[in-house]
């Protein structure tokens, strides 16, 4: 049974990203560009969220790790492609270990020295060295230095004789690292890693080999970082150092700790939902000033609502469900009814529609904001999708599985 | 068994252990008392590894463990149920035990488990509850628990007592004694000294690092001095 599972879930995944493929090869080159980054993130983030959630130990340099994987995969492609005669598709595969173990040797070089450190210490390290390597780059000429490098060979070229794009391999990427990380979690073995985020002292007591861990999870999740970067190469054909600042290790981490430090699953969807969510809201029509003040006072106002409701309404979890609903729609008819309202006021009546679009970071960070004040932990807290938690949802009752496992 | 020559340990430039020395003989319970600040957990700390001795000697069964890394020591046999519990409080019951099995390999853990969890009747009960839900002695008797799932030849307790009610405090000295009974060497740490002494083989007073006294168990609880320091006249 368990081997039947297993092999359905891994058949399932690759049908998934062929089909993925398939897909977007009848996409525009713009929306095809999305899937990618999207898969590319999601390996990010999740490869962070070994290190950062489920092992607590607060790195913010991930981005160096993706770019120790882009540059050794680029640098290796254009210098030696061309001599070694191997199928496009079995090259890349090839860079991307390569890469993966470039990014984990550098994971290594920052991690036995500084994984002594904790919390905020480990922090500044972390994003002192991504900032270390991005400088190194960008003054190594052997590299492109400030330029940056051209890529050869890129996607194109390197998947014609499969007769696909490659997303598939970004995507088989991304599952894989998501199978890594919840099959170590479901695993006895991946107990040290939540005991050593739990209590350091304790689980030295209990004998986990508490440097030895966090080595271990610094080595695997910057190995997939690096993985990434490699693919991050080929698809784009060119690198720069401009393309790995520390504001990309801050979006990833953001990705974690919007998601739910520790939830895999969280990650996961938090890497794609605010992957998507500023390209989506350049599609976003100009809106009339009316509208726009009613929909900033409609927010605030549904925002406190709810942050009163769940800090100070006593009722059952349903009362509380129906009462965040109600309360929630009321707040977006206000928003709407101030819309038409407003407009008898001629100096908003009258002004001229604003470009919804143009402010899309704005509110993008203001979604964030509000996010983080409803639901601090996380959205998904350090809760996992499982498929038992999908029957509860369908009012099935959850299937007793037998207690003692080891 | 365990065999300490002449440990200083420091905190910086504090000492907080000065020269001590003391012997743990197979099977029995050797108790520590001493008031806050003594050095006792300190001591408990520097023997499963968690804290370094600048200088001195540690041998338990033949082997020399100053040097050893904490999990190297668990393998040893040497189990530390840390001062306040530190029980892993965002996980289950479940789970804590098994992170107390992690260093073992044999397939007898779900045996010991079962063995675990009828001592402790009350973490079966709750063996899927996460850990922090669990009230104070219940957390106490997981922290044994967990600490007994390695097998260890012996225990270290640092303070299991504390902030316990009276009847909880006499049912964790009774599974102590249980423990003993069962083959497991105990090194208990305890300020509540009345019960420590007259449950332990032998007993040593620490008073602010170094050791002013030892004996056994009974002739520390008749002893003038410890009446008056340790148990309230």
């Amino acid at each position: 049974m368990f081997w039947i599972s297993r092999l359905g879930s891994i058949l399932g995944a690759l049908l998934f990203c062929f089909l993925l493929d398939k897909v977007t090869g009848g996409l525009s080159d713009f929306s095809s560009r999305l899937v990618v980054l999207a898969g590319l993130y999601v390996t990010l983030s999740v490869s962070l969220n070994l290190i950062n959630g489920i092992t607590g130990q607060f790195s913010m340099g991930h981005a160096a790790f993706y770019q120790v994987g882009a540059y050794t995969a680029g640098y290796l492609s254009v210098t030696y492609f061309s001599k070694a005669h191997l199928p496009g598709f079995l090259w890349i595969v090839l860079m991307m270990i390569v890469a993966a173990i470039g990014a984990a040797l550098a994971g290594l070089i920052v991690g036995l020295p500084s994984l002594r450190l904790k919390g905020d210490y480990l922090a500044i390290v972390t994003l002192g060295f991504g900032e270390i390597i991005r400088i190194v780059v960008q003054n190594q000429p052997s590299i492109g230095g400030a330029y940056g490098m051209n890529v050869q060979p890129k996607f194109p070229q390197l998947f014609a004789s499969t007769g696909t794009h490659g997303v598939w391999l970004v995507w088989l990427l991304a599952i894989l690292c998501i199978a890594v990380c919840r099959n170590l979690l479901k695993n006895v073995h991946g107990l040290p890693f939540l005991a050593v985020r739990e209590d350091e002292i304790a689980s030295s007591a209990m004998g986990v080999n508490v440097t030895g861990v966090k080595v271990t999870a610094f080595l695997i999740g910057s190995a997939f970082a690096g993985a990434a970067g490699a693919l991050l190469a080929h698809y784009e054909g060119f690198l720069s150092p401009t393309m790995f600042t520390m504001e990309l290790s801050f979006i990833v981490l953001t990705m974690v700790v919007l998601g739910g430090t520790g939830s895999i699953t969280g990650s996961t969807l938090a890497a794609i939902v605010l992957f998507y969510l500023p390209e989506k809201l350049r599609d976003l029509p100009p809106v009339p000033v009316s509208f726009l003040v009613g929909a900033v006072i409609g927010a605030v106002g549904i925002v406190v609502f709810l942050k009163k409701t769940i800090d100070n309404y006593h009722g059952s979890s349903s009362q509380k469900t129906v009462r965040m609903i109600l309360g929630t729609a009321t707040g977006i008819v206000v928003a709407a009814a101030l819309g038409f309202v407003l407009k008898v006021i001629p100096t908003i009546g009258h002004a001229a529609p604003v470009e919804a679009a143009k402010l899309r970071m704005v509110i993008f960070a203001v979604t964030l904001i509000f996010l983080m004040l409803l639901r601090p932990q996380g959205v998904f807290a350090h809760h996992e999708f499982s498929w038992s938690w999908v029957k509860k949802l369908l009012g099935k009752k959850d299937v007793p599985t037998t207690a003692v496992s080891t | 068994m365990l065999e300490i020559n002449g440990i200083n340990v420091f905190y910086g430039a504090i000492q907080a252990l000065t020269d001590v020395s003391i012997k743990v003989e197979q099977g029995e319970i050797v108790s520590i008392i001493g008031s806050n600040g003594a050095g006792k957990s300190t001591l408990l700390r520097t023997i499963s590894g968690l804290q370094r001795p600048r200088s001195g000697a540690m041998s338990f069964l033949g082997t020399e463990i100053q040097d050893m890394a904490p999990n190297d020591i668990v393998r040893l046999g040497i189990s530390h149920s840390p001062e306040g519990r530190r029980i892993f409080t965002n996980m289950s019951v479940l789970e804590n035990l098994q992170l107390g099995a992690f260093t073992r390999k044999d397939n007898e853990i779900a045996q010991d488990m079962e063995a675990a969890m009828d001592r402790f009747p009350r973490l079966r009960e709750r063996i899927k509850q996460n850990s922090g839900t669990l009230s104070g002695g219940e957390q106490q008797m997981l922290a044994i628990g967990r600490a007994i799932m390695s097998r260890p030849k012996l225990l270290l307790l640092d303070e299991p007592s504390l902030g316990l009610a009276p009847n909880l405090v006499a049912e964790i000295f009774r599974i102590v004694l249980d423990l003993n009974k069962d083959g497991t060497t105990v090194l208990l740490v305890e300020q509540n000294a009345n019960r420590a002494l007259e449950i332990a083989h032998r007993a040593y007073v620490l008073e602010t690092g170094c050791i002013v006294l030892s004996d056994t168990g009974k002739n520390l609880l008749s002893d003038p001095k410890v009446k008056e320091a340790y148990l309230g006249g």
